[in-house]
């Protein structure tokens, strides 16, 4: 099981997966726009969703867990 | 057709006549190892974007498209005022030519109130800073009124609409990635808090003006004033309060911000 991070503070614009898809290692989890930047957050494992911890909208601290993969 | 020439940076620029988007493709060619300054034009966007996955209109032959591939070596938080640094690099290519151009926070230039430039910036994160950015510019420039849609005319500008002349793209571009450049060093060495804020400030178009501020999932009226020393927007909210927008994006309201304070 892996969580997935925030890199920095910013908030999420978009959320790229559901809970139940199959995700590769370096797939976009969310995206995140901190500042006048957008990034990909990625997942660091192959897996499935198990659970997602934010809406778009949310701020973000630096390593909020944004979800969890298994 | 631009002719092919060095960059800046010393890699030789990547001419296309058509990719879906230039960021796009570059984000693939930095995943591959492209190096630090390594620059795509393309003649004509099939998919150009905009902030937050909209479109951004680029028909063929008349407008400058273009990406950036850098490497900073910052600090992951400093990154993001890249976009700021390339606002203010774009300005100081184009205001001898366009008078009247402004800044508009967080990634837009503005002549006349319409918009004139946009600055896509992506980023992804690596395990020590950013592993690399790719700074994305659409700028309209020798498109005709006629030539956008319907829906966007009144709302955008070309430097050939506010010039009344034709511009030669190439030698546009070398200008515009010369101060790009020259501002990316600036900003190595002394940040936003230096020179640029200041550029950036002095053709604020936002200065003191109503604004309505859209950040996440909250709008506030309010009133905007410059940016801080970390490309945050400062301004006064309804209660008097001052505040710091670290990103969202910001209109005009007229009245909303008067309305809203009684």
């Amino acid at each position: 099981m892996a969580e997935v991070t925030s890199p920095m503070v910013g908030k999420i614009f978009k959320i790229e997966v559901g809970v139940g898809d199959t995700v590769a290692e370096g797939d976009e989890v969310v995206i995140l726009e901190a500042m006048k930047m957008e990034m990909p957050v990625v997942s660091p494992i192959d897996g499935t969703v198990k659970e997602i911890k934010v809406a778009v909208g949310d701020a973000v601290e630096s390593d909020t867990v944004i979800a969890v993969i298994e | 057709m631009i002719e092919p020439f060095p960059s800046p940076w010393g890699t030789e620029v990547g001419l296309f006549q058509s990719l879906d988007s230039t960021s796009r493709y570059l984000w693939q060619q930095a995943l591959d190892g492209a190096p630090h300054g390594s620059v795509v034009v393309a003649d004509q966007q099939l998919s150009g974007r905009g902030r937050r996955g909209r479109q951004w209109h680029s028909p063929a032959g008349m407008n400058l498209y273009f990406s950036v591939l850098l490497r900073p070596r910052l600090q992951l938080d400093l990154v993001p005022q890249l976009s700021l640094v390339t606002a203010a690099a774009l300005w100081k290519a184009l205001s001898d030519d366009c008078l009247g151009l402004k800044i508009k926070w967080p990634n837009d230039l503005l002549c006349q109130g319409r918009k004139l430039a946009g600055i896509l910036a992506e980023m992804k994160p690596g395990a020590d800073g950013a592993e690399f950015v790719i700074v994305g510019v659409g700028l309209n420039v020798n498109a005709k009124v006629s030539d956008f849609p319907p829906e966007l005319q009144g709302m955008v500008t070309s430097l050939s609409c506010e010039c009344g002349k034709d511009f030669d793209l190439a030698e546009l571009l070398q200008k515009i990635l010369s101060e790009l450049a020259f501002f990316e060093e600036i900003f190595y060495r002394e940040g936003l808090k230096g020179s640029i804020r200041e550029l950036i400030n002095r053709n604020f178009f936002l200065a003191e003006k109503d604004v309505v501020i859209n950040s996440g999932d909250h709008r506030r009226a309010c009133r905007a004033h410059s940016i801080d020393d970390s490309g945050r927007l400062l301004a006064t909210i309804e209660d008097g309060q001052k505040m710091a927008f670290a990103s969202g994006e910001a209109w005009l309201e007229k009245g909303f911000y008067n309305v809203s304070g009684n």
